[in-house]
């Protein structure tokens, strides 16, 4: 599914050069969990971001490769990434209220990913069921606008009147009433296909009352449902892959539990390839099959989980197991290294 | 439903700012001697003075004449107006059209143009699209808009006879080619309804008459003309408030391009535009937005100044020509009348600001204090209405039980926080400060205190030099930074120069050896060598009446050259004292209404409000004319006022914000008492905003100060000050001699300039944030 081969990427910043990551070799299979596991700074989070050209203008590909399905995306031109993001690849990020758009409703944020990914189903669907495809109310701007044109035109109203001209401000009373007008006359509307579906992927991440959830705004809700809403606007453009960077981080004990049966889920259903990237080994052992260590922009170590838990080899992999916390008399016994682990 | 709740509430708490505005409007009115004279005109007899003096009950005591001024506000008899011979009433309803019309089509221009280029400024951001939007911006802020206004005037309408000098409209085709009705006063839109014209913009014509209708709309010439003298009063106007949006726009867009979200919807596949418009400027619109009330009081205060310069009829204009004049009752009712507009703006974009932002609270908290403040007031208006003398009692009731209210609730804080006396203290050794700089002893202060410490770090050297290190090494960490930023080392030097000039300036220019003072300029300079044009370098010797003038001379023979040169000294003077006494005052009260918050907060919150509500030049105008002082000092009184409460609200917001933070929490919670947490944590935390605010406002200061001086309200008639120079020049502006405004309005737009150029570098250095 996706490849990276001796990935170097290198940030120009005043101070000089910075080379976040240094020769990164992955290969995350068809219908897998790989995890991604390393310390904070180690390149985890901008290998990700590489795959998708989220990184800032400092940042530049030395060297190296990175294929989707066989193609090479290195090089790819704009308009392809656009195609990539969303469509092809969806990613979840750490902080979900501030990846989350605080003045847009759940509905228009996920609204926004369907149509972009998803038109010739959202117009088989209106066609099917002889419904609007994107809204359902016509003739409206943004609240905002709105508003501001209403105030407007009450101003202008109170100053003709004062100023004794009435008839100047009829336009603006007859404006004035167009809208409640509207409003009345569109009280009651069917669901477009657009928020049809919007719905349907609330509930495939099973939010409870996906209706309540589409039109509240991101911080009307809790960390978990934050996050959950953040997978299905990932999964709405049927992404074949999910990059999850550190999914987890910023949500407590019993909701990080809850989000990553969800993500095992979602991945055994749908059969997508998932790339998991944590520091917590616990979840690695519980979720993934296969697993990569990165230490200081590099690989140290790849392969199944068994094996890299049962067998490590690299000093960095032990080090990193050995810190575990353990209980009773083994945690007395856990030796102490302070070769790794400093950056 | 709860916007509407949100809507009452905020419109309730108008009714106190209003009721506030008048204390003031009232208390202004009485400094200036007969009560009575908003009342009479040229033709009230004796009889009908009495009479008036009765009606009005002038001979009451105070509170009584103030329930009836209240009463006269609101029944709209404003008195009549000496300078235009008209009821004030009647004359705001007229002028107000004229200065509004001016307004809107500035604001629009500004917030059209202003939008869009800080978006662009900000997507470009640190290229050169970015930098040259900048320099724009902030010339915008540093250029006095007067001088802007005359150098237009000079350039577009007299050089190149392009657009009309001044006023509203031709007289001649207005008023006798062919008449047309005004109805609304907005001649824009006279000029376009108007039926049966002559030229028609909208006419049926042939077609029509052959249906036997005539229907015709509009009339060309008329809008034309119209629209050619709003073209350079508007330009100017925009330009002012288009520069402090574009750099709001221009810091917000930079903020939310930084935010997670923006992550996200690259992470969807959109493009970079639709990223950049959706979610980046609708997110960066929220606070400005909110900032575009203050931009309207922005355009009320340059109103006054742009009407003068081209003679526009409205509020403004009028407003100078009735404090030229002391016509009290016009200055009163346009301090109330631009109080009240300003006042409606901001309700407007507050509600605005809630429907925008879904974050908002709009329950807020209705607390105990707010709620009676605002029934008590409201109670009052109608009581007072009904009756004065029910008024009265009411009136003096409710401000006893306020006050009793307050000594008792002080009273009993001290009480059971013996250990707090310091804040009463930390108030009282304000006040002193305050005291001693406007009265000059502050500099004997100073002394002392610089004698004392350098006696002490003589004495103990060798502890000082260990503490010192690390501060040198912060020192050169900082100039490595300036020496980065190119813009703030022009700043400097910019401020250098001037301190420079300021400071030899008896070298630069010397006085005649029999002036009295350097800074009067009538014993130096002789009447006979009157604008003299400039001769730069080709002057033989000193800048004189014998050797010609460097930069020329004003009409009555002042050397231009020698009043910049002592002028710096005066704008150094007035705004060293207005920024340091006002910082003081603005930082213990703002720290602490913000630290404490509560009962003392809401009140000092709401005078705040009144002071700002009414705009700093009209206020600061409004202060001068009414005393009648028009000595320096007194400038610097109405500066101050002028500018604290702007700034305490700065402070405790910063305050408020830093008392929420986590390690304040935690010295709270290590047994720190409050005294040391304000001290220690707060204030120092403050101080980077307060450092930048007052660099800037160094520059600020002496915008207004100009300002002041342009209109004639600048300390002596012949005192070595920028805006009164430029004053002298308008009046020849017809005669081309340009040099007499345009050198003065140079050195105001660069001292302003360099300020600002430092303040925005001294907030890149002093933000550890920005340290890497």
């Amino acid at each position: 599914m996706l490849e990276i081969e001796g990935l170097e990427m290198h940030f120009r910043t005043y101070d000089g050069v910075i080379r976040a990551l240094d020769g990164v070799d992955l290969t995350v299979k068809d219908g897998e969990i790989f995890g991604l596991v390393g310390e904070t700074g180690c390149g985890k989070s901008v290998t990700c971001y590489s795959v998708l050209k989220l990184l800032p203008g400092t940042a530049e590909v030395v060297r190296g490769s990175i294929r989707l399905n066989g193609e090479d995306i290195t090089d790819a031109p704009e308009w392809r990434m656009r195609e990539i993001r969303g469509g092809e690849i969806g990613i979840i990020f750490q902080d979900p209220l501030s990846a989350l758009n605080p003045v847009m409703t759940i509905n228009e944020q996920i609204g926004e990913i369907l149509t972009l990914h998803q038109d010739k189903e959202l117009r088989e669907l209106a066609a099917g069921r002889n419904i609007p495809t994107y809204r359902s109310k016509k003739w409206s701007l943004s609240p905002g606008l709105e508003f501001t044109i209403m105030a407007v035109c009450f101003a202008f109203l109170a100053l003709f009147t004062m100023l004794g001209q009435f008839t100047f401000g009829l336009p603006f009373l007859v404006m004035i009433g167009l809208f409640f007008l509207r409003d009345y006359l569109q009280r009651n509307l069917p669901d477009s296909a657009l928020d049809l579906m919007v719905l349907e992927a609330l509930s495939r991440v099973k939010l409870p009352n996906p209706r309540q959830v589409a039109s509240s705004y991101p911080h009307e809700l809790s960390g978990g449902m934050q996050q959950r809403v953040m997978i299905a606007m990932a999964l709405a453009g049927r992404a074949r892959m999910l990059i999850a960077d550190e999914p987890t981080t910023a949500l407590d004990v019993t909701i990080q539990a809850q989000i990553l049966e969800l993500i095992k889920d979602i991945q055994k259903e749908t059969g997508m390839s998932v790339l998991l990237i944590t520091h917590d080994l616990g979840v690695v052992a519980e979720t993934c099959e296969r697993v990569a260590v990165m230490y200081a922009g590099r690989i140290v170590e790849q392969g199944p989980v068994d094996e890299i838990f049962t067998n490590p080899r690299h000093e960095y992999t032990k080090a990193l197991l050995a810190s575990i916390p353990k209980g009773g008399e083994e945690r007395l016994k856990a030796p102490l290294t302070e070769e790794y682990g400093a950056i | 439903m709860r916007l509407w709740i949100y809507v009452a509430r905020r419109l309730a708490l108008t009714i106190p700012v209003l009721l506030g505005v008048t204390l003031i409007t009232f208390s202004l009115s009485h400094m200036m001697g007969d009560p009575l004279a908003p009342y009479i005109t040229e033709k009230t007899t004796e009889e009908q003075a009495a009479a008036l003096r009765i009606k009005h009950n002038l001979d009451e005591p105070l509170p009584v004449q103030y329930v009836t001024y209240l009463r006269n506000i609101m029944t709209f008899e404003w008195g009549f107006s000496k300078t235009i011979n008209q009821p004030v009433a009647d004359a705001v309803r007229e002028k107000f059209a004229a200065t509004l019309e001016l307004s809107i089509l500035a604001f629009v221009v500004a917030v059209g143009t202003a939008i869009p280029l800080g978006i662009f400024s900000s997507v470009r951001h640190n290229r050169w699209e970015d930098h040259g939007i900048r320099l724009f911006a902030l010339f915008g802020s540093a250029i006095p808009i007067f001088w802007l206004a005359l150098v237009l005037k000079y350039v577009v309408s007299f050089q190149w006879d392009l657009l009309p000098l001044g006023d509203r409209y031709d007289p001649i085709l207005w008023e006798v080619r062919e008449p047309i009705e005004i109805k609304t006063n907005f001649l824009l839109i006279d000029s376009l309804v108007v039926s049966g014209a002559s030229s028609p913009i909208i006419s049926l014509g042939a077609l029509g008459s052959y249906f036997g209708i005539e229907w015709s709309r509009g009339s060309l010439p008329h809008f034309m003309d119209a629209l050619k003298h709003m073209i350079l009063p508007a330009t100017v106007l925009a330009y002012g408030s288009m520069a402090t949006t574009i750099r709001l726009m221009r810091g917000n867009m930079l903020d939310v391009l930084g935010q997670d979200y923006i992550r996200t919807a690259k992470s969807k596949g959109l493009s970079g535009t639709k990223v950049t418009m959706k979610h980046g400027a609708s997110n960066a619109m929220i606070p400005t937005v909110t900032l575009l009330g203050m931009g309207f009081a922005g355009l009320i205060n340059g109103s006054v100044l742009t009407e003068t310069v081209f003679t526009w009829p409205g509020l403004g204009y009028w407003a100078i020509l009735a404090m030229r004049n002391l016509d009290v009752s016009a200055i009163l009712a346009y301090t109330l009348f631009s109080a009240v507009l300003y006042i409606f703006a901001n309700l407007i974009v507050d509600i605005l600001y809630a429907f925008l932002d879904p974050r908002v609270e709009l329950g807020g908290h209705l607390s105990v204090g707010e709620i009676s403040i605002v029934s008590l007031s409201m109670l009052m208006l109608l009581v007072s209405y009904l009756d004065i003398e029910a008024g009265v009692w009411f009136g003096t009731g409710a401000l006893l039980f306020c006050a009793a209210f307050a000594v008792y609730f002080t009273i009993s804080w001290l009480w059971k926080n013996p250990e707090d006396i310091w804040l009463p203290a930390l108030f009282a050794g304000t006040l002193f400060l305050v005291w001693t700089i406007l009265s000059g002893f502050f500099m004997f202060i100073v002394y002392f205190f610089l004698l004392v410490y350098s006696i002490y770090i003589i004495r103990n050297w060798h502890d000082i030099k260990l503490e010192i290190t690390p501060r040198l090494d912060e020192f050169w960490r900082a100039a490595y930074q300036v020496k980065r930023n190119p813009l703030t080392i022009l700043g400097l030097w910019i401020v250098i120069f001037f301190l420079a000039v300021a400071a030899l300036a008896p070298i630069l220019a010397p006085p005649a050896e029999d002036q009295r003072d350097p800074k009067r300029m009538e014993e130096h300079f002789d009447y006979n060598f009157d604008l003299q044009p400039p001769c730069y370098f080709s002057c033989t010797g000193n800048s004189g009446e014998k050797d010609g003038y460097v930069l020329g001379s004003t009409n009555r023979g002042y050397d231009i050259y020698y009043g910049i040169v002592w002028g710096s000294r005066t704008s150094l003077d007035v705004a060293i004292k207005v920024v340091v006494t006002g910082t003081f005052i603005a930082t213990v009260i703002g720290v602490i209404s913000g630290y404490y918050g509560g009962r003392a907060d809401e009140v000092i919150m709401r005078i705040t409000d009144v002071f700002i509500a009414i705009p700093g030049l009209v206020l600061a105008l409004a202060i001068i004319a009414v005393t009648g002082e028009r000595s320096i000092e007194y400038l610097m009184y109405a500066l101050i006022i002028v500018w604290w409460p702007g700034f305490t609200r700065i402070i405790r917001a910063e305050a408020l914000r830093i008392r929420k933070l986590p390690y304040v929490e935690a010295a709270k919670a290590a047994g720190a008492s409050d005294f040391r947490i304000i001290f220690k944590h707060v204030l120092p935390n403050c101080m980077t905003s307060i450092i930048v605010i007052a660099t800037m406002d160094m520059g600020g200061i002496v915008l207004t100060l100009a300002g002041l001086g342009f209109l004639g309200f600048g300390g002596a008639a012949d005192l070595a000050e920028w805006g009164k120079l430029v004053a002298f020049g308008q009046e020849h502006l017809l005669a081309g001699e340009w040099w007499a405004f345009f050198f003065p309005g140079l050195a105001i737009a660069l001292w302003a300039l360099g300020f600002y150029l430092l303040g925005d570098g001294v907030r890149d250095i002093l933000d550890p944030r920005q340290r890497s």
